[in-house]
């Protein structure tokens, strides 16, 4: 694996123009101006492998809830989150934007890196090398003979994309801070269809050679029983900010978690999620979870470094007609009109979609 | 520049500002080339589009200021960003439609062009033409300016102005400027002006910016109250007399009566004249009449307003014959008391009324400064409904619209608008123009000093934004001040 630092990040940009096969039509993506939404088709592009990665089926709910007690002694705090944005099919393939958000909460300061937007034209031609590129390349993953094919869908394509650029800024911000504690948004899932395990062994090396502990929470768990019922609010009715370590109750083959697997509420009205950790050495679990919650600040229960991360990373509507002149401008692309199939043939009962 | 939206007669466009600009009062003209028909528009105002999301961005920019953010992006991003942020919306008027085929402008039939129409700036010069007005229509010229978005100079004509016109805005926006220019187009095609200047500014046209002489030096007659303007009383007459003594001096009714009298006595003996007036007051029986009398006669003494000498005394028609060839007599009103404002105003008006009904003078323009201080409610069912018939053409000038009597604005030819920021005051005079109220708001609250709003016979009911020409005499009065410096 190459030795990961922000240069490449930053490098990337020129990357992407210089990986830009030549189109001559664009149908841009419609963007609804009469409300405001956060644009990341992470959420549409990977939904069922998320789903599939972050869902916990746990045996039975005996399970032990342990109170969280603040721990003030500071500690450096790094959060990471990408997003992507479809910005409009070519002739050639789909035209994307990708952005990375870093969010370093030192003692006295916040602050926050924005890297991108990456416009990336993506099309049959290219997905193999841009998939290569970034798994070879980038992550260092070591395939041996066997080629690994990209995804046949361009709309996947563009989500491997941002994983592997999430992936090589979360291995970034495992040696950005030192003694701290990294947050990710996620899990700790390694063997997943996007990301090998050696990826994020190598990422939790990096980030304990710092004596950084790593936090992976999750925005959307399933957390069911074996009979599948769900258990949203598993800690909605504990009037403290608590976690129970859940690890040794699931049901599947821990593993591809190379962290351990918890449900946590960090404030007493906040929501649950679901949290794998890494601590550090010499330290626990439940240090890491009271480290952070005497070193954050929380928003619903989430951490407000994480939040930042994601507002910074996240597109808006104006942004994405933004990127749109850009790119039309940039590539002297012919605009023509976006074919909606349900606008044509269910008017009035088909919508508009962003 | 696109076609958004259209509400009523409200047409809203979309433009890029960093492309393309337009401003308040611009005239824009609509195309749709297939049909070879137009609409010509009127921007009234401008805003920012509400993109949803902006108000998230700039909080979040704003919220955040703490937190250092770096960003490290294509940097031609952000001009495209920029200009998204900036698009605008010019919200317009349809005033006319345009015949492309017979190059004629029309009133509005209701059609709508489509949004592929060209929406294409228009040449203030253009529609001047097609509405004939302009130096090159006119026998009667005045030059006021240049139109504010084309520079195309703008002139009235006279005959136009033979009505009631207004002129409102806030102080220190232009008004009297403006009326100096209308007063002197006057004066320069022979007509001739009565001023009510209640700020002593029109005297000061009688010399060069650069202090010499000014060509108006002869044509500018100012007559000072009590100095070089006294009457007789038997040139006031008894009823303008005993007006004044009631409105503005508030005699009672007993005393009035007495007063009249006593004026009626000495007209028969011929023996009318001020001292007279008082000697007989004094003889009054009533002890409370006779002080009645008596103090409100000292006070009219004082100002020196009545001579019994004839020859110390002016007439109007004296006055006037010396400018028959265009001029003005200016009443300086400044720093004067209420009843000396209200007496010579009266008896000035009254004279002008009996003297334009018997045609001893040809048809006059009047300019009143805030006559809201010095009219009554007869003066202004007189001044709009007979004197304009007798030819009194008059123009009042005021910072305080709402004071001008309904008549005045329900009869108002011309309106002139000056920057103005109060609702109520551009809703009083919303009636005296063919235009809607959203319009003159935008638009008077956008003016700068100098610039003004024309709508009325002189434009043809076209509203019109021009600035104000600047004039070659000297136009500001003296105010005394303590400090001279700032």
């Amino acid at each position: 694996m190459n030795n990961l630092n922000k240069d490449i990040l930053k490098e990337l940009i020129k990357t992407f123009e210089n990986e830009f096969p030549e189109a001559r039509i664009i149908s841009p993506r419609i963007v609804q101006l009469d409300k405001f939404v956060y644009i990341n088709d992470e959420e549409l592009d990977k939904a069922e492998e998320l789903e599939h990665d972050e869902a916990l089926d746990l045996e039975n709910i005996d399970i032990t809830i342990k109170e969280i007690k603040p721990d003030y002694s500071f500690k450096p705090i790094v959060a990471i989150d990408t997003s992507s944005a479809k910005l409009g099919e070519t002739n050639k393939g789909i035209l994307a934007a990708i952005r990375v958000a870093i969010v370093v909460q030192e003692e006295n300061a916040t602050s926050v890196e924005k890297f991108g937007p990456y416009v990336v034209h993506v099309t049959s031609e290219n997905k193999q090398y841009l998939y290569d590129y970034f798994r070879q390349n980038l992550l260092g993953i070591k395939i041996g003979n066997k080629k690994i094919e990209a995804p046949l869908l361009l709309s996947k394509m563009v989500d491997r994309i941002r994983n592997a650029i999430e992936r090589i800024s979360q291995i970034i911000t495992c040696s950005i801070i030192k003694n701290g504690l990294v947050l990710w948004d996620g899990s700790l899932t390694g063997g997943t269809i996007d990301t090998p395990k050696e990826v994020i062994e190598k990422a939790i090396h990096i980030a304990h050679s710092n004596g950084n502990s790593i936090i992976a929470i999750s925005k959307k768990s399933w957390l069911r029983l074996a009979s599948g019922e769900q258990l949203v609010g598993l800690l909605d009715n504990v009037p403290k900010a608590c976690f129970v370590d859940v690890h040794d109750k699931l049901s599947a083959d821990t593993s591809r978690f190379l962290g351990r697997v918890h449900v946590a509420k960090f404030t007493v009205d906040g929501f649950s999620f679901r949290v794998d950790v890494s601590p550090s050495n010499g330290y626990t679990n439940e240090d890491v979870f009271s480290l952070l919650v005497g070193n954050s600040a929380f928003y619903n229960g989430y951490p407000e470094a994480l939040r930042l991360a994601h507002i910074h990373c996240y597109f808006t509507p104006s942004e994405v007609l933004t990127l749109q002149n850009y790119a039309i401008n940039k590539y002297n692309l012919e605009v023509t009109r976006t074919f909606d199939i349900r606008m044509h043939l269910f008017t009035p009962f088909g919508r508009k979609s962003i | 520049m696109q076609i958004y939206q259209k509400v009523g007669d409200e047409i809203i466009l979309l433009y890029n500002p960093s492309k393309e600009e337009v401003i308040v009062g611009e005239n824009l003209l609509i195309v749709d080339n297939s049909r070879m028909k137009g609409i010509l528009v009127q921007v009234f105002e401008q805003n920012l589009v509400e993109i949803p999301g902006i108000l998230e961005e700039l909080i979040r920019k704003e919220s955040s200021a703490q937190i250092r953010v770096q960003e490290h992006a294509p940097g031609e991003i952000q001009k495209f960003a920029i200009d998204l942020k900036n698009m605008k919306f010019a919200r317009t008027r349809v005033r006319k439609e345009v015949d492309l085929i017979k190059g004629e402008i029309l009133d509005w039939s209701g059609w709508v062009p489509d949004r592929s129409s060209e929406v294409k700036s228009i040449d203030d010069k253009w529609i001047l033409d097609k509405l004939k007005i302009g130096k090159d229509f006119y026998k009667n010229p005045i030059y006021l300016g240049k139109t504010n978005f084309s520079k195309n100079d703008f002139y009235i004509t006279a005959y136009n102005l033979q009505g009631i016109n207004v002129v409102v805005g806030k102080k220190g926006t232009g008004k009297s400027h403006l009326t100096k220019a209308l007063l002197l187009g006057l004066i320069d095609l022979g007509a001739i002006g009565i001023v009510f200047d209640i700020n002593d500014e029109y005297s000061a046209m009688t010399k060069t910016i650069e202090g010499k002489e000014s060509p108006y030096s002869k044509k500018l007659i100012t007559l000072d109250p009590g100095k070089n303007l006294k009457f007789t009383l038997d040139y006031v007459g008894r009823d303008v007399f005993i007006d004044v003594m009631t409105s503005a001096l508030k005699l009672p009714d007993i005393s009035t009566i007495e007063l009249m009298n006593i004026w009626d006595k000495l007209v028969q003996q011929n023996k009318l004249n001020f001292q007279n007036l008082i000697t007989e007051a004094n003889g009054v029986g009533n002890p409370n009449v006779r002080l009645a009398l008596i103090k409100r006669l000292n006070r009219i003494e004082e100002s020196k307003l009545f001579v019994d000498d004839p020859e110390q005394a002016i007439t109007l028609e004296k006055e006037i014959e010396k400018i028959t060839k265009g001029g003005a007599l200016i009443i300086n009103l400044k720093a004067k008391n209420i009843f000396t404002i209200y007496l010579v105003v009266q008896t000035i008006l009254s004279k002008m009324e009996s003297l334009l009904e018997e045609e001893k003078l040809k048809p006059m323009f009047f300019l009143a400064e805030e006559a809201h201080t010095y009219f009554t409610g007869t003066n202004w069912i007189d001044a709009i409904t007979r004197m304009r018939h007798l030819g009194t053409y008059q123009v009042y000038i005021t910072n305080t619209p709402t004071t001008l009597d309904e008549i005045v604005i329900r009869q108002t030819d011309n309106l002139f608008v000056f920057h103005l920021s109060e609702p109520k005051d551009i809703e009083h005079i919303i009636p005296a123009v063919k235009l809607e109220s959203e319009t003159v708001k935008k638009v008077a609250e956008a003016l700068p000093p100098r610039r003004c709003l024309v709508i009325g016979r002189v434009t043809e009911d076209y509203p019109f934004v021009i600035d104000v020409t600047s004039l070659e005499v000297q136009v500001a009065g003296e105010t005394k001040r303590f400090f001279k410096e700032p």
